[in-house]
């Protein structure tokens, strides 16, 4: 099958007609679902909570989050951004519950730190990876939609976003750049080697205060579900002599400074005179 | 006939600020809401509570929240009250921000302090209160202003544009 990302941008592509087709093909209408349902139960939410959906088009995955019942931990309310304005407008014209914005996830997320409770995005962010122009990259984009989305999740939020990624150069450009955003990221395939394939990628920011021990690692997302091998390719220990900052280095004050912009304080910018010894005075 | 009067003055004391915004929903807020005419998207004011400016110069600053409304037109919507949603975001909200919001929108004055989660679980009418701010008032059409620099965001039917040119990303 053909794939839109790589002859058209995401705003020119859906346009009246392809929102109107998208939203009513039953086929993409099951699929939608399905993903959406299966990113909820690695979200995991126990309680009515604010989402984020980056992509959310005309709805289709914003349906499912306020049709939770009670029982389950909803109806959650959720935000929806997109790019496209005839997808929102088909969004408009079924009535959704949640909000819209008309924004370009690759311009970041604007919200203040700690917004929501998790993030969700169903078959969106693969499109980041094909802006290009002269002005910014691939790159540059994932990292300040990355950057934005760790920031304005609560700490110990999980953000899922499933997404088709082209070869195995995407997925690694996409999950390298969310691993330098700050998250704690993890990949699952549902039907791997299969043409049916789905990529989850899955993502923590940070510990939450009320965390128990294990669900502030990655694996812990998937601990109580049956059927999910974890294959851990992380580095082990990081004791490789290159990484040690000396404690009040400008190096170290740097580290300090982007972590906690990170968190999405105001940190002042970095000058030449940033971790300079002030002169002695008597 | 004493209160009627000083909900004028009021208004029009506002509306000395800020001439352009205008009321679609004159009720004293924070009652039960009245209905007005119905449009499928909305923004809520809880929405409003979040967002800031998107501009990288204005990230630095803590002006950029909140956005301010100008222009601003008004709906309510019936919204089914979820408490258990409420006292979640609670501890999130900026109740400052919020005043401020309120204010500008011509709402009466909030208290100073936030209510805690006791108080609002035992409390149904602040409940309802909160939950008619926050879930049910939705701005239709107008402008989001940022403090610091003064980029304006369009609000059309209840879809804000938060495009913006590559010279400010």
């Amino acid at each position: 099958m053909s794939r839109p990302e790589d002859t058209l941008l995401a705003d020119v592509h859906y346009d009246d007609v392809e929102a109107r087709k998208y939203t009513t093909s039953s086929r993409i209408q099951n699929i939608q679902a399905s993903m959406t349902r299966r990113a909820l139960e690695l979200l995991d939410l126990k309680t009515p909570s604010l989402i984020l959906d980056v992509g959310c088009g005309s709805g289709l995955s914003g349906e499912i989050l306020s049709d939770i019942p009670p029982e389950e931990g909803g109806p959650h309310v959720w935000i929806g951004m997109d790019i496209s304005p005839s997808m929102l407008d088909v969004a408009l014209q079924r009535d959704v519950e949640g909000d819209l914005f008309l924004a370009d996830i690759g311009q970041g997320v604007p919200f203040r730190a700690g917004t929501f409770d998790a993030a969700i995005s169903i078959s969106a962010i693969q499109w980041l990876c094909n802006a290009e122009s002269s002005e910014t990259s691939p790159q540059q984009r994932l990292a300040r939609f990355f950057g934005g989305l760790y920031q304005s999740l609560k700490r110990g939020g999980r953000a899922v976003c499933q997404f088709y990624p082209k070869n195995d150069v995407q997925k690694q450009m996409i999950t390298s750049a969310a691993v330098k955003a700050g998250f704690g990221a993890g990949m699952l395939e549902d039907d791997p080697d299969t043409k049916n394939v789905k990529v989850y990628l899955v993502l923590t920011a940070g510990q939450s205060a009320v965390a128990n021990t294990k669900s502030g690692d990655i694996t812990g997302v998937v601990e109580n579900m049956e059927g999910v091998d974890v294959v851990d390719n992380r580095r082990q220990g990081r004791s490789s002599g290159k990484g040690e900052i000396k404690k009040g280095s400008k190096q170290w004050i740097i580290k300090k400074k982007e972590q906690m912009e990170r968190k999405g304080k105001v940190v002042k910018a970095t000058s030449k005179y940033t971790g300079r010894k002030r002169r002695i005075a008597f | 006939m004493v209160l009627l009067v000083l909900i004028h003055f009021m208004i029009s004391g506002y509306m000395h600020h800020i001439p352009e915004t205008r009321f679609l929903r004159r009720t004293l807020p924070l009652s039960p809401p009245g209905h007005l005419e119905k449009k499928t998207a909305k923004m809520k004011l809880l929405t409003l509570n979040f967002l800031t400016c998107a501009v990288k110069t204005c990230k630095s600053s803590s002006d950029s929240f909140p956005l301010h409304p100008k222009d601003a037109e008004l709906a309510s919507d019936d919204v089914e009250v979820n408490p258990e949603l409420l006292v979640n975001l609670l501890p999130r909200l900026d109740w400052k921000a919020l005043k401020t919001t309120s204010a500008e929108l011509g709402f009466p004055q909030l208290p100073d302090s936030p209510p805690t989660i006791e108080q609002l679980q035992s409390d149904d009418k602040l409940l309802k209160d909160l939950h008619s701010l926050l879930m049910e008032t939705n701005l239709m059409e107008g402008k989001l202003v940022c403090g610091v620099c003064g980029h304006e965001y369009a609000v059309r039917e209840g879809i804000p544009n938060f495009l913006l040119p590559s010279h400010l990303v």
